[in-house]
């Protein structure tokens, strides 16, 4: 993953700007492989293939942002308000968020070291977010704690559409609570 | 799976292992007809007959991952939510703006649907 790539830059290949003119396929070639460092001079420059660069950019936005949330976690932990764009933080208690710390630190960890992707860390902090969000709207409290229950089977999709009008599939309009089974 | 930056359009269809029941070792289904997906009122009923109507691809996924594996771990899709106020209690992201939300009840292999419809609405983030 990235952090193997970011190793690669140490255990690269040098070739100087002269080399680099002369015998710029070569070059490329040992490129596709692993980074090169090109110098010129006193400097020295790394040359990496696109998608190399484009994942370890990616990864360090990734980075930044689960970074951002774990200090913010750490804020609201501490008692104060987080920043506005972390405020539904403040829906979580203080061990709540020592397990949202640790979740989104593991998946940050597996994530660095390849065990996983970084999709996954997005993922961890997106189910917290939306748990977050519900909470918020009481919408699962009133249908938890405070609706009537009538149980009865849910439909099931193919048996339920099979019965509509095409017209009413188009329309995707509000079933009566007639069409329940 | 989508990734958080990308929102899933309404209509798209979900990309979905849909698993086999459990068998025996005679390979015989245990459970031949899954989890029994059970609705906890008639408004919950609307609201998945609405979600059918809006997303059908996606609430047949939807039907049929819960009634083979209502609590295998979807990452960002179908997960168990986090507020400790809802142990045990579940989510099935089925479209951008649709959501399920369920308890599983393990002796009777079923499935309680507390919620089928909308997202529930969101506080405005950050304040205005």
């Amino acid at each position: 993953m990235a952090t193997a790539v970011i190793d690669g830059l140490f255990s690269d290949e040098v070739f100087t700007a002269t080399e680099l003119n002369r015998h710029v396929g070569t070059v490329l070639d040992h490129a596709c492989v692993r980074p090169v460092t090109i110098s010129r001079n006193n400097d020295l420059f790394a040359l990496v293939k696109r998608e190399y660069a484009a994942r370890m950019i990616r990864t360090m936005a990734q980075m930044k942002s689960a970074l951002s949330l774990l200090a913010e976690a750490h804020v609201a932990i501490s008692g104060e308000s987080p920043a506005p764009v972390f405020a539904w933080l403040t829906i979580y208690e203080k061990d709540d968020l020592q397990r949202l710390f640790t979740e989104v630190l593991d998946a940050v960890g597996r994530a660095a070291s390849g065990a996983s992707d970084w999709g996954d860390v997005q993922a961890v902090i997106h189910e917290w977010e939306e748990s977050a969000l519900v909470a918020k709207s009481g919408v699962l409290d009133q249908a938890m704690f405070h609706e009537p229950a009538e149980e009865s089977p849910l439909p099931n999709p193919d048996e339920f559409l099979q019965y509509l009008e095409p017209s009413q599939m188009a329309a995707g309009e509000s079933c009566p609570e007639s069409t329940s089974q | 799976m989508p990734g958080i930056d990308e929102p899933i359009e309404p209509e798209q269809t979900l990309d979905l292992e849909i698993p086999h029941p459990a068998r025996t070792e005679q390979g015989e289904d245990i459970t031949p007809h899954g989890w029994l997906l059970v609705a906890q009122n008639k408004k919950v009923i609307k609201g998945w007959n609405d979600l059918c109507l809006q997303i059908p691809e996606n609430a047949k996924r939807c039907y049929l991952w819960l009634r083979n594996d209502p609590t295998r771990r979807i990452p960002g899709r179908c997960y168990e939510l986090k507020y400790k106020h809802y142990a045990g209690a579940w989510a099935f992201e089925v479209g951008s703006g649709q959501r399920v939300y369920y308890k599983i009840r393990e002796g009777t292999r079923e499935v309680l649907i507390y919620y089928a419809g909308p997202h529930p609405a969101k506080a405005p983030y950050p304040p205005t």
